[in-house]
């Protein structure tokens, strides 16, 4: 077979992705990603203030200067809601991959070596999984107080049984193919079966599970933070500039409260969005069928 | 070369919570029970039988994929059945097994050429990743994918059935074992596939000095390759001898069923059919005596209560009480 | 005539293009004739039979002709093809436990398709028909009353044959009917099969890529090839006298159970992609008496003794 060029690479992932129905989703879904990741990187060169400084006067309605207005503090809205994704995502990403981290090896080998071990594991993380899991991170955040770290482990633990579920389930049934038979009458280690052929083969699932996790997991910070239970004011945070916009709905200064939600909404759609279209692009066998 | 003694592999049957609780003794599928055969070097010994028969499950067991409720298996005089787990992962260079379903058999993740490699990484042959690519590549070659640089890098769903077959054979035969099971091999191909690849089997087996256990359903590919045949119904042996012997006068009554159930292609040749009525019992609640005698159109009173033995009749042996 | 098919094509649509699957096909059915239809995986055979009962995907494009007793099936509405499918033309899968509804009992199964097409049947009658019918299938008429998978493979086989009988089609397809069953109940099925048909005086198509099950059975033989019918001859013809390099090959590359013919042959290479056929004869890239013209153009079907048949090495001979 010839070397492809990689331009002719992208084309041909470019016209998988768009040849299905998913595809624009997952295009979308993407954009979305991009925009809230730059915002969060770059967002001391976009924001046009200092989130944290009383720049105007208070609840300034959206105007040429200000232009999703300014909160109670006449700190600008615009500005917290750019600096807020930095929070978010950050809490986010660090959230999934204290989960994933804990959970993928645990699925694996529980999966795996099965027996009583895998029993005592299944039963543990189960009773975890059967909280609801905003309730379950309040109950840890409340314990463990403020602080970014702090935040992102009481959202790990809602979401590790769901990668060890997850794993331990997929694991348990790959086990059983002929391919890990064949490396077994090849004379494989355990090891090696394990990471060789058990691992790429669950691998699909990981990442898709990832990316839903991330959408979830900005969702209950946000919630967190909500309620007071998250990053210390004054660090924008788009859960806490809700809670507080939403007090002063009513004197009319709806922008505190609108600007803040949308960004959490979009950030979601688009994180469901990617994932779902990534959940058929990455599987070459579903690829193939089609 | 290989000596199968006594071989039985009992599968415990799950029992409900009710059964539990009532106390219903653990019933078996008797999958493979009680049989014995050899096979000397440089032979190919066909092990023919219906789905159930315990063909697969005999496979298996003599490459310790799955371990035997009792029995011995040698090897060269080496009791298989006794190497610690650390000795058989190094000994299973020397036996190895192609399978039925090649896609299933290869790791969709893996590059074919990686898969094959593999192997060679496991038991340290070549001394590094250049010269084992060269292997791969000459095995490849070997294998009828040329130009094999353009097969090495390719995921097992971009091959063909026939394609994927080779690989896996590659992957088998690199570690230069000296037995090889194969299980239905060819079974899941087509006609003309079927037959590129029994004589690749066939060149393979002279050129790498191979002794081969084939097994399969269809008794008609047998007579290309195998030596001898072993019969099996229901985790028994009913029937082994030479491979023109079965076809020439088979004296069991199931071989002579098998033989004929072989589709002809000459239209003039209605053959007379000599069909069993029904099909293969439950392995669970296997007939008392001979296992075939519902389905045997000799039977006599005898075959409903004992069991005949495999004994010597006419150079070679049966179990039936006819002989 | 019972059923012809003039001019056939079937396409159907991957995300890479067009598949050929069928192109071209022209194929009769008398009254009573049983014909086989030979081919390795891939080579349209099943699409041909999936077609003629219209169950394809949507998207699926077909071009040309199908006729059923005189009357044209293609660019007929849905909810005419649907009086077609099991009154007119039965069909017989590979696979008897996915086609079989299982969470229905026999006999509910047998009410349930008498009644789509017979809507005023009490359920009386249905199970009177349904006894007789399993009868002749060899299942006692008791065992209505059990699920398909308390059932051998061998046996829901039967039921699947009864059920398509059941509704006394005029053509039975039968797609690998015995395929994934055991050498044994393969051999019983196929004598049951034979035994119908004689009695019913069915018309079938037997699709199969076991030259020997058809051989048994038909008697007129269509080998496949790549898309496209490459012979077509009585059953005696084509096995004594095969016209076509493809068929002369698939002959001989049969295992019989003849222990004096120890010469395994076999047909190098693999049937091409049918994406993008060989602009000439598809069999030109294996074909070992292959001549220039072979790869450029299509060669015609002429007439040579009894054999239709594919082929350029036979243009000379008629046209």
């Amino acid at each position: 077979m010839r070397k492809k060029f990689i331009s002719e690479r992208l084309g041909e992932l470019i016209s998988d992705l768009f040849g299905t129905g998913t595809g624009w989703l997952t295009f979308i879904g993407a954009m979305i990603l991009i925009f809230y990741i730059i915002l969060a990187i770059f967002s001391p060169q976009i924001a046009p203030y200092d989130p944290t400084e009383r720049v105007g006067r208070s609840l300034t309605a959206p105007n040429e200067e200000f232009i999703f207005g300014t909160d109670n503090l006449g700190r600008d809205v615009l500005s917290r809601v750019i600096y807020g994704a930095r929070i978010a995502l950050l809490i986010a990403f660090i959230a999934v991959a204290i989960a994933a981290g804990v959970g993928v090896p645990l699925g694996l080998i529980s999966g795996f070596v099965g027996g009583p071990l895998d029993r005592i594991l299944t039963l543990v993380m189960d009773a975890i999984y059967s909280f609801p899991g905003l309730i379950l991170a309040i109950a840890i955040a409340a314990v463990l107080g403020p602080g970014v770290i702090n935040i992102a482990v009481s959202i790990a633990v809602v979401y590790t049984p769901t990668y060890f579920r997850v794993i331990r389930n997929q694991v348990a049934s790959v086990k059983n193919e002929l391919y890990v038979e064949a490396a077994k009458a090849l004379g494989a280690k355990n090891s090696e079966i394990l990471m060789k052929y058990i691992f790429p083969n669950v691998l699909p699932s990981i990442v898709v599970v990832l990316s839903m996790n991330l959408a979830d997991a900005i969702m209950i910070e946000a919630g967190l933070s909500f309620l007071g239970l998250g990053i210390a004011p004054p660090t924008p945070d788009w859960g806490f500039d809700l809670s507080n916009g939403q007090r002063f709905v009513l004197s009319k200064a709806w922008w505190g409260l609108l600007f803040p939600g949308i960004a959490i909404i979009t950030v979601v759609l688009g994180f469901s969005m990617f994932s779902e279209g990534l959940n058929e692009l990455i599987n070459p066998t579903i690829r193939e069928r089609r | 070369m290989i000596r199968v003694e006594g071989l039985k592999k009992y599968f415990p049957v799950k029992r409900t919570v009710g059964e539990v609780l009532l106390r219903v003794p653990q019933r078996f599928v008797k999958a493979v029970d009680g049989i014995d055969f050899t096979i000397s070097k440089g032979e190919t010994f066909g092990l023919v039988g219906e789905s159930g028969s315990g063909k697969t499950t005999t496979g298996r067991l003599i490459l310790r994929l799955i371990e035997p409720t009792s029995g011995k298996i040698f090897f060269e005089d080496i009791d298989v059945t006794k190497l610690s787990k650390e000795e058989l992962r190094k000994f299973r260079k020397n036996m190895q097994i192609i399978f039925q379903d090649p896609m299933a058999a290869l790791n969709p993740y893996m590059k074919v050429g990686e898969a094959i490699k593999h192997g060679l990484e496991i038991h340290n042959i070549g001394k590094n990743t250049q010269e084992r690519k060269m292997l791969v590549m000459k095995m490849l070659e070997r294998v009828n994918l040329s130009p094999p640089d353009d097969f090495y890098n390719r995921y097992p769903h971009e091959l063909s059935g026939g394609q994927r077959q080779r690989i896996v054979i590659a992957r088998a035969l690199i570690l230069r074992p000296k037995f090889v099971v194969a299980d239905e091999a060819i079974a899941m191909l087509d006609v003309s596939v079927r037959s590129q690849l029994l004589k690749l089997l066939i060149d393979l087996k002279r050129e790498f000095d191979l002794t081969f256990l084939f097994i399969t359903h269809d008794l008609a590919t047998t007579k290309y390759i195998c030596n001898k045949i072993g019969v099996m119904y229901l985790g028994k042996i009913v029937e082994i001898a030479e491979f023109r012997e079965i076809y020439n006068e088979p004296l069991h009554p199931y071989t002579k069923a098998l033989i004929s159930a072989v589709p002809e292609p000459d239209p003039k040749k209605k053959k007379k059919k000599l069909i069993p009525e029904g099909e293969v019992p439950n392995p669970i609640n296997p007939p008392s005596g001979c296992k075939f005698h519902p389905r045997c159109p000799f039977a006599m009173d005898i075959c409903k209560e004992v069991e005949p033995e495999l004994k010597s009749v006419k150079n070679r042996k049966v179990a039936c009480h006819l002989y | 005539m019972i059923f012809e098919a003039k001019d056939l094509k079937i396409y159907y649509k991957t995300k890479r293009g067009f598949v050929k699957a069928v192109d071209n096909i022209n194929l009769t059915v008398e009254k009573g004739q049983t014909v086989g239809l030979v081919g390795e995986s891939g080579c349209g055979k099943s699409t041909f039979g999936q077609g003629i009962l219209r169950i394809l995907p949507p998207s699926t494009f077909y071009g040309g002709s199908m006729k059923i007793e005189n009357q044209e099936i293609l660019g007929l509405p849905e909810n005419s093809m649907r009086k077609i499918r099991g009154k007119k033309i039965g069909m017989i899968f590979q696979d008897p436990m996915t086609s079989l509804n299982p969470v229905m009992k026999i006999e509910k199964l047998f009410f349930e398709t008498l009644k789509t097409h017979e809507p005023e049947i009490t359920e009386e009658e249905a199970r009177d028909r349904t006894a007789k019918v399993l009868e002749k299938v060899g299942i006692e008429p008791e065992r209505m009353r059990e699920y398909s998978f308390q059932f051998s493979g061998g046996m829901r086989q039967r039921v699947m044959i009864a059920l398509t009988l059941v509704l006394n089609p005029i053509l039975v397809i039968a797609d690998e009917p015995t395929t994934s069953l055991d050498v044994i109940v393969q051999a019983q099925i196929m004598s049951l099969l034979n035994e119908l048909r004689k009695e019913y005086d069915m018309s079938m198509i037997l699709i199969t890529h076991d030259l020997g099950v058809v051989a048994e059975m038909a008697d007129k033989i269509c080998v496949m090839y790549a898309g496209h019918i490459v012979e077509e001859a009585l059953s005696e013809d084509l096995y004594y006298n095969p016209k076509h390099p493809y068929t002369k090959l698939l002959i001989k590359s049969i295992p019989n159970t003849n222990i004096n013919d120890l010469d395994l042959k076999y047909i190098p290479g693999s049937p091409p992609d049918l994406l993008k056929p060989p602009i000439g004869c598809r069999f030109a890239p294996r074909c070992p008496y292959k001549k220039e013209i072979c790869e450029t153009n299509e060669p015609p079907v002429v007439k040579v003794d009894n054999t239709n048949v594919k082929c350029w090495l036979y243009s000379g001979v008629e046209q």
